[in-house]
């Protein structure tokens, strides 16, 4: 499923992405989805680690965090627990 | 308190630099497989070596139990926390923890004793952030999830 989104651009911008687009023989659209998909990977495998905090800070929702890094979130999910359930018996342990 | 703890975790809580105190404020306990495990990593040249090297010197303050052989290292570990009555198995072995949870006892990651030396006011909250932070040095992006998450025990 795909959804048609609208975006504007530098002019400069275009004529450049025009430019390899025609080097490359890629329609600009075609090229430009596939830029942004390689900058999205790119960017939720250097920011994985801040989002499982934001996960474990309750900032972020799990679905969130599962449409962005997806099986491992399952992985974060059980860490968070385990810590929370941890710290409660360790508190236990000195009268809480 | 009684804590039978695994290689990865004894490794974490040396690079956090309070493996010592632990031993000195709570019993540890571990297998023979670990402490074979130990020596085995200490042969090498880099930063889990020198670890190993620093967490056999602190034997003296350990407790290694040997138990029949398992075919995985948390199936030793969890004979040696029923047969000892630890109160809490540690391990920092993500894939171990489905097992370790089948048992009656707790499991706790690393960063609980961290937690266990801030509550009996051995350490403030400072030094168990930054403690937190040396562990995640070293460690693949899995295992430093065990860090990140250990940063809520401290807010």
């Amino acid at each position: 499923m795909t959804t048609q989104i609208n975006i504007r651009l530098n002019e400069n911008l275009l004529q450049e992405i025009d430019t390899l687009a025609h080097m490359l023989h890629v329609p600009r659209s075609e090229w430009l989805r596939m830029k942004l998909a390689e900058a999205v990977k790119e960017d939720l495998l250097k920011y994985r680690e801040a989002l499982a905090m934001e996960y474990t800070m309750g900032h972020i929702s799990f679905k969130e965090l599962q449409t962005a890094i997806g099986r491992e979130a399952e992985d974060v999910r059980m860490i968070s627990e385990i810590t929370q359930k941890g710290k409660k018996e360790i508190n236990r342990l000195f009268g809480e | 308190m009684k804590f039978a703890i695994d290689t990865c975790s004894l490794i974490a809580l040396q690079y956090s630099g309070y493996l010592s105190t632990i031993v000195e404020t709570v019993d540890i306990i571990i297998t023979k497989k670990i402490h074979s495990e130990l020596e085995d990593i200490g042969i090498f040249t880099d930063s889990d070596a020198a670890a190993a090297r620093e967490i056999l010197r602190l034997l003296h303050r350990i407790t290694i139990m040997e138990v029949s052989q398992r075919a995985t290292g948390e199936e030793e570990l969890i004979e040696v926390a029923l047969q000892k009555k630890c109160d809490f198995i540690v391990s920092d072995d993500i894939r171990a923890i489905p097992k370790l949870k089948l048992t009656n006892i707790s499991t706790l990651f690393s960063t609980h004793l961290l937690y266990y030396l801030f509550r009996a006011g051995i350490i403030s909250k400072e030094e168990g952030l930054i403690a937190l932070e040396k562990m995640r040095n070293n460690r693949s992006w899995k295992e430093n999830l065990i860090y990140i998450s250990g940063i809520q025990l401290f807010r």
